[in-house]
């Protein structure tokens, strides 16, 4: 009879065990990860900020309490500077679609007449 | 069977699975490792650019606080401008008659900084093309003379007139608005005059000054953010062949002279005496007491300042023949009986403002404001008191984009002249 050099049982059940924990582990890891990080959203975020901000600076008529776009909720406000009758303060905050903060973009704006015409 | 035996022992397989899995997490583990590290620094990343767009955000809107409040900037100094969120450093000073802003906005580990000329917004007030003193004369034109915009002209009013038999041609002799005007200029604000004479004082503590007889080197920049490299001499300074930039001054007891050969960028120019060759470009401030000449085909860009004032007698500012001047003219220092003259030779051209409490011989034209007592017309025959002969002066000339200097009030709003380094 020859013998064969191979796992035992028990070598192949902790190995199966270990293999599944760290597998788990690391994955639950990665999703952690790809969610606190959010790199990429946040970069959108700040991309469609930018751009409602330019948007709104030169017309502030079109402001929106909340705005949704591309997944993203883009919560805008518009407040007096002050006393000053002509400075506002332009503020937009994004969040996910699970309410989670992202980017916020704040600003002082000229508001003239023409522009709001 | 001992063949069969022989194979089984040349060919052995390797058991331990325990192992594997060790070597494979091991693995996992690194690729893992790489991979939060990505997301890390790709994360990092997204938020140094999130907090560099906030600085900015800062910045900018401590920029438009500034143009709006122009009582910000009326002390210099350091101090601590509390605009949104976050403090910003302000740091002003004067340059000339314009004002110097530095802006540090800070957030976390990153700084953000700009420095600028910040000048006046001339455009939020009434701005005449003309204002000529009641001295009891009315204004004669002739020829093709355009005088558009909102006028201040003496009671007298306005009338055609002929020199040397050319008439006036056009249908209105004003273009714009008629307004009666006061029997003098109006008076210039004090602290112009201030600024003025601060020029003239050696700041020993304030300015790395050096007398000018030490200058070796062709090419001499200094920034902004750093004290003013003042160079002073007793005698006339020469500039030929020389290159000035950024925050330098010259003072001269006597005259500076400046070739073609030369560039001047931002700096200020004082002596009682400057003169400009044939064929300069160069972009200055000029403060003098006696006399300014800008040669023929030269050009003063934007922003530049002519100032005159001071006690002494007959000062006199001449621009030659198809030469342009872009900026603020301002020349002060009436006497009785001895008035300033400012002389604007035939094709020259000047955009922005021009005041001269005494005469303006008029040969070439004004986009932007013009301020004076009386206007002098020679022709080979006669000399003529208050006529216009083929000139163009008209505000609406000017870029709307352009700003100077509040020269009559206090300024309400500001504007941003340039970005500096």
């Amino acid at each position: 009879m020859v013998k064969l050099k191979a796992s035992t049982i028990l070598e192949v059940i902790i190995a199966l065990l270990l293999g599944t924990m760290i597998i788990g582990f690391s994955m639950n890891i990665v999703v952690k990860t790809a969610k606190n990080y959010n790199a990429v959203k946040k970069a959108d975020a700040m991309f469609l900020v930018q751009n409602r901000f330019s948007i709104l600076s030169e017309n502030p008529k079109l402001i929106q309490d909340s705005i949704r776009d591309e997944g993203i909720l883009l919560v805008e406000s518009l407040k007096n500077y002050k006393q000053s009758e002509e400075l506002f303060v332009l503020e937009i905050k994004a969040y996910t679609a699970q309410n989670r903060f992202l980017v916020e973009k704040k600003a002082l704006i000229k508001i003239t007449d023409e522009s709001e015409e | 069977m001992k063949s069969k035996e022989s194979r089984y022992h040349h060919k052995k397989i390797k058991g331990g699975a325990l192992q594997y899995i060790v070597a494979l997490s091991l693995l996992i583990f690194f690729l893992m490792g790489m991979f939060i590290l990505k997301a890390h620094y790709s994360n990092l990343h997204v938020n140094e650019v999130i907090i560099s767009e906030r600085l900015i955000d800062q910045l900018s809107s401590a920029k438009l606080l500034l143009k709006h409040q122009p009582s910000l900037v009326n002390k210099t100094g350091q101090r601590e401008l509390e605009v949104l969120d976050d403090k910003i450093t302000l740091k002003s000073e004067h340059w000339g008659v314009f004002d110097l802003v530095e802006l540090e906005s800070k957030y976390r580990h990153q700084s953000k900084k700009e420095i600028f000329m910040l000048g006046d917004n001339i455009w939020e007030k009434e701005r005449p093309s003309l204002y000529l003193a009641d001295k009891k004369r009315y204004l004669s034109v002739c020829g093709d003379t355009w005088v558009g915009g909102l006028v201040y002209l003496p009671p007298l009013g306005v009338r055609r007139s002929y020199v040397d038999g050319v008439g006036y041609y056009r249908e209105k002799v004003i273009q714009g608005e008629i307004r009666k005007s006061e029997q003098n200029l109006p008076k210039v604000n004090e602290k112009h005059l201030e600024r003025f004479e601060e020029q003239w004082k050696l700041d020993l503590d304030g300015d790395s000054i050096i007398a000018w007889e030490e200058v070796s080197e062709d090419y001499l920049k200094r920034s902004f953010r750093k004290r003013a490299l003042v160079f002073h001499s007793t005698e006339e300074i020469h500039l030929r062949n020389m290159s000035l930039k950024g925050k330098i001054k010259l003072i001269s007891d006597k005259a500076i002279i400046i070739y073609a050969t030369s560039n001047l960028e931002q700096s200020i120019l004082v002596a009682p005496r400057v003169i400009f060759k044939k064929a300069c470009k160069v972009n200055c401030q000029i403060y003098a007491k006696d006399f300014v000449e800008l040669g023929a085909d030269s050009r003063l860009t934007y922003p530049s300042i002519v100032f005159m004032n001071g006690l002494n007698p007959k000062k006199e500012f001449i621009i030659k023949g198809s030469s342009e001047f872009h900026g603020e003219i301002m020349v002060l220092g009436k006497k009785e009986n001895e008035m300033p003259s400012v002389k604007l030779n035939s094709d020259a051209k000047i955009k922005g403002f021009l005041y001269c409490d005494g005469t303006i011989e008029m040969e070439g034209e004004v986009a932007g404001s013009v301020y004076t007592n009386r206007f002098l017309l020679k022709t080979r025959s006669a000399m003529y008191e208050n006529h216009l002969l083929n000139n163009r002066l008209d505000l609406t000339d000017l870029d709307s984009s352009y700003a100077g200097v509040v020269w009559l009030s206090e300024g309400t709003k500001k504007e941003i002249i340039e970005y500096l380094w």
